[in-house]
């Protein structure tokens, strides 16, 4: 326990070292397994907090589903960046890559427990649906930034790591949406008399966003 | 191909890696349990992790290290991830380790350059001694005292960095065998303060360099310059 500790203080206080270790190949598997208990309890609380709108069943299922969607989508993307690193010559092995993927998920869930609060303030005080969509979404970005910066530091600053970075994006993004996307609702319709675990399959995840958007702005197409 | 379809493909592939790792890691037991289970539900992440060998910062670092360094570090390795590592953090390992490097790096620099004819003392006061019998200026006599000033100092530096080098390997074996045995036998870490704060004073001593003299030169001579202008 008190190894984890160690590990959650240099997760959070001191990513290059991980980052660092990461690019030379070396496999800490405490940082994994930390990482991995970040992103289960900090994904499944902010799942909690989106679902306290609706609450219920939702809050569970939420809680579960968040922390799913951020492995599912490791588990898609992550062979994606060894394999880019080795294509643009960056020092990152599959073993590296897995532990930096999964650290990174680790801090962006760690962002979005620290945001939990301010969202369920902010469904507490009245937030309507839409909207609470749009917030969720700014909370994705905000975390999703800082797991930017842990492959950055992993990757360089050069020109050639940011082609790895943007590449890799172009893998992340609609595999990480269509992902989550797959395994909604999170927060729950207030429309919706039942509760589902999965909502029924309909349309894609850029439809989907952009319907999001308009509705945020109370055009209903 | 159908979700279902891919889920059982999925849970071959766990299946399969948790045979793998459960066949590496049969000695490993306080965290079997934990192993098998990220193998079995998340192995594309978990497989490359746990079959490549683990290699902690300080085994890395320790490579083509001194002595002294391997010590440091074993006994690093002793405590690490133990109630005992508060005696001797990781930041004090890598602060000592890297005093250590500097230090010898220094060490093998000085006894190259004190190995060469123009930083060795003898010919450097023979020097002296032919510029007194030749008659050579006061002025010129005092830049090579200068000389072989600064040569001493730099063979007293070598002399005290090697004492301290030494010193400092013996406190360092001594610490890595007291934190061994206050692990394994389960035995309080008494002592193992005193000596880390050996080890810091040494540590301390080697930051330093020795004081410098004033420069003391004699007077240039009066030189003046015909004016052929006037």
């Amino acid at each position: 326990m008190n190894r984890q500790l160690l590990e959650l203080e240099r997760l959070l206080r001191r990513p290059a070292e991980i980052a660092d270790a990461a690019r030379a190949g070396r496999t800490e598997r405490s940082v994994f397994v930390t990482a991995l208990v970040s992103v289960v309890i900090g994904g499944g609380l902010f799942g909690t907090a989106l679902a306290s709108s609706r609450g219920g069943i939702q809050l569970l299922y939420s809680a579960v589903k968040l922390p799913t969607v951020f492995l599912l989508t490791l588990i898609l993307v992550t062979p994606a960046i060894a394999a880019l690193a080795v294509v643009l010559r960056r020092p990152l092995s599959l073993a590296g890559a897995s532990v930096l993927m999964l650290a990174a998920a680790g801090r962006a869930a760690l962002v979005l427990l620290a945001l939990a609060p301010v969202v369920w303030l902010a469904f507490d005080r009245g937030l309507t649906y839409h909207r609470g969509i749009v917030v969720a979404c700014i909370c994705y970005g905000i975390a999703g930034l800082e797991a930017l910066r842990m492959l950055r530091l992993a990757l360089g600053k050069d020109l050639r790591s940011f082609v790895v970075i943007g590449a890799f994006a172009l893998v992340l993004l609609p595999a990480g949406g269509q992902t989550a996307w797959m395994l909604r609702p999170y927060v729950g319709r207030p429309s919706q008399h039942s509760l589902p675990f999965l909502r029924s399959r309909e349309s894609s995840f850029g439809e989907s966003v952009e319907r999001s958007l308009f509705s945020s702005m109370d055009i209903y197409r | 191909m159908k979700l279902l379809e891919l889920g059982v493909l999925y849970a071959i592939g766990g299946a399969v890696s948790a045979i793998i790792v459960s066949r590496r890691d049969r000695e490993r037991t306080n965290l079997r349990w934990l192993n098998l289970m990220l193998a079995l539900l998340l192995w594309p992440l978990w497989l490359p992790v746990s079959l490549s060998r683990e290699q902690s910062p300080t085994e890395e670092q320790s490579k083509g290290a001194t002595a002294s360094e391997q010590a440091l570090y074993q006994g690093y390795e002793a405590v690490k991830g133990t109630p005992l590592e508060k005696l001797l953090p990781r930041e004090s390992v890598e602060r000592i380790a890297l005093e250590l490097r500097r230090v010898v790096e220094r060490d093998r620099e000085l006894s190259r350059l004190l190995c060469q004819p123009s930083f060795s003392l003898p010919i450097a006061r023979a020097r002296i001694d032919e510029m007194a019998q030749n008659g050579g200026s006061a002025r010129a006599i005092s830049v090579a005292q200068r000389h072989v000033e600064n040569i001493e100092r730099l063979a007293a530096l070598h002399a005290r960095d090697q004492l301290l080098l030494s010193e400092l390997g013996d406190w360092l074996t001594t610490l890595r065998t007291q934190l061994v045995l206050a692990r394994y036998s389960a035995s309080s870490a008494e002592g193992v303060g005193d000596i880390f704060a050996e080890v810091c004073a040494r540590v301390e001593v080697l930051g330093t360099t020795l004081e410098e003299p004033p420069l003391t030169l004699p007077e240039p001579p009066n030189l003046s310059w015909p004016n052929t202008f006037s």
